[in-house]
């Protein structure tokens, strides 16, 4: 059995590159990755500790159906199938069809080979290359595509300035005492969005997207801590206006120091999910976002607030780099 | 996908591309009708394969025609509103507009193989521009205690589930259990489009202002002229739910 190549490459990298290649101005090598991730958290995330054990299984064991393959892992036929159908588009898997229509998972490579040079990505490929703006092909913008033309990249811009603010946060210890809340020692956490002037646990107020974003994380194996009890969970804030409000987002010194990969991972985590989100009801709309930095353990905390479009969460790994100089 | 379900697909997709032709204003109110009820009788056919596709585990099909469903159900939305213009009941027209502008978006979200209707999105969101005029949409805020996820029934904060993702050709969504309601504003770029203002007061009555007639006060509420006095509709159904992503 062969290993997958694989690289990392921007949306507008792997856009420019399939665009050239397409109109025969790049020849890729052979050796070249065939198949290429957007970073290196979206990597991390297709190829969890967790997923290479499924591949594992699938290859040791030959399961015939999703459902035994969920009995011998021990996870939820649903879960499974989401995650599958995700390594499918990056080719790390196919289904067959086996008895009584049941889909059979199997895996196409014993392993994957990363190519991943310094300062280059796939767009410094191409960057030399034409830059083409991707257009519909008339006439045929109304019917379903088959699978294979699935992974188009979508560039969108949303026309909202970006704006990022670095300020003083409360100091989050104390707070959290006074508000008898859980304090996040380690980890990442989601806070009320108004947390800062809340007087009472009873007036907390989530956002909206609290519960999905809590989801995501612990999905994507992030350390999310709870700040309060699952009873006490303060109530969401529905907001029926266009805005995307998410919640904010804490991250511990120590996660920071430790493993920065894990905030860059829930970075992307959120970036996929407005992207996603806004997708299908349509770019234009506002998103906002705050994130708390511990900078000092227990003693000075920085927000970056952010308000703008889906394509304009890329700066904030520079701004949390900013925030704790 | 199976050849079986490559052919089933093929079959759809040729309905479609035939209904897509008839989708502009210009085209005879009789052939949109009869596209509809074609789209209709297509519908129920994919339901009927989905139901298979479901029987058999297969969570991608099932999701594929999930999508499928939609897309015929956004084409007639789009058919309906063109005919309910040309039949001079913008009113009407509006709501199919935004029902097609919310199945297309649902196409989206069922399956990848839809990702490209953006483009049709895009073209609704044009004719909303410009063959309607400006809206005035209102927005409600609630604080909610609880969801109710629509896939297992159980509190969503505690199952695997999430909003607007497909399962097993349905779409996860979330009926909302509200604490209370904590405003309601007027918003120029509101969730649901829907919720909108009709008429406003005016001088013997109330302007309609999608078509600027003004008709008779038709129960008791008494404005001046210029005065805003909103009718419209904040919330269009009876359980709040939310399905975004």
């Amino acid at each position: 059995m062969k290993t997958l190549r694989v690289g990392i490459a921007s949306r507008e990298g792997y856009r420019k590159r399939t665009i050239a290649i397409a109109k025969g101005e790049y020849v890729p090598s052979k050796d070249e990755p065939k198949v290429w991730f957007e970073s290196v958290g979206t990597l991390s995330q297709v190829l969890s500790d967790q997923n290479r054990d499924l591949l594992r299984l699938i290859l040791q064991t030959h399961p015939e159906s999703l459902n035994e393959l969920a009995e011998r892992s021990g996870r939820a036929t649903s879960n499974l199938s989401r995650t599958l159908r995700k390594m499918e588009q990056y080719g790390l898997v196919r289904f067959e069809q086996g008895p009584n229509r049941q889909l059979v998972p199997r895996v196409n490579y014993s392993g994957v080979e990363l190519e991943l040079p310094f300062q280059v990505d796939a767009s410094n490929r191409t960057r030399a290359l034409v830059d083409v703006d991707s257009q519909d092909e008339p006439g045929s913008q109304s019917a379903l595509r088959s699978r294979h033309h699935s992974s188009r990249i979508h560039n969108l811009s949303s026309g909202h300035n970006v704006s990022t603010n670095i300020t003083e946060y409360v100091n989050l210890a104390k707070k959290m005492a006074d508000l008898g809340c859980i304090y996040p020692e380690s980890g990442l956490a989601l806070l009320p969005l108004n947390f800062e002037s809340a007087k009472s646990m009873a007036e907390l107020r989530h956002a909206s997207q609290t519960s999905t974003i809590r989801k995501l994380f612990l999905n994507n194996g992030l350390p999310l801590r709870e700040i309060v009890e699952r009873s006490q969970r303060p109530p969401y804030v529905k907001n029926k206006s266009s805005a995307l409000v998410l919640p904010i987002i804490y991250f511990s010194a120590s996660l920071y120091s430790q493993n920065p990969t894990l905030v860059n991972i829930a970075i992307n985590v959120v970036s996929n999910y407005v992207f996603e989100t806004l997708r299908a009801v349509g770019m234009g709309r506002e998103v906002k976002l705050e994130i708390v930095m511990e900078k000092t353990k227990g003693k000075e905390y920085r927000r970056i607030s952010y308000s703008g479009g889906a394509d304009g969460l890329k700066v904030l790994p520079d701004s949390i780099r900013e925030a704790l100089k | 996908m199976t050849d079986e379900q490559e052919k089933f697909i093929e079959g759809f997709n040729a309905v479609i591309s035939d209904c897509a032709i008839l989708c502009f204003c210009t085209r005879d109110t009789e052939l949109q009708n009869a596209a509809c009820l074609r789209l209709e009788q297509l519908r129920s056919l994919v339901e009927v394969e989905k139901t298979r596709a479901i029987e058999g585990q297969d969570e991608c099909f099932a999701n594929d025609l999930l999508g499928c469903s939609c897309l015929a159900s956004a084409m007639i939305a789009e058919l309906k509103m063109w005919a309910l213009l040309k039949e001079q009941d913008p009113d009407a027209a509006w709501t199919q507009l935004v029902n097609a502008q919310h199945n297309l978006a649902d196409a989206m979200k069922a399956s990848a193989g839809f990702s490209h209707l953006e483009s049709n999105l895009r073209r609704l969101n044009s004719i909303e521009k410009t063959v309607f005029p400006p809206q005035i949409f209102f927005s409600a805020g609630l604080v909610v205690k609880e969801e109710i996820c629509s896939i297992c029934g159980k509190e969503y904060e505690d199952c695997n589930h999430i909003k607007g993702l497909p399962y097993m050709g349905q779409l996860c969504t979330v009926r909302l259990i509200p604490l209370e309601v904590n405003h309601v504003a007027v918003v120029d770029e509101p969730a649901n489009k829907h919720c909108r203002a009709y008429t406003r007061g005016a001088e013997g009555g109330f302007r309609n202002l999608m078509t600027w007639l003004v008709g008779p006060n038709q129960d008791a509420t008494k404005c001046k002229p210029g005065e805003l006095v909103l009718q419209g509709a904040i919330a269009t159904t009876s359980t709040f739910e939310d399905s975004e992503l």
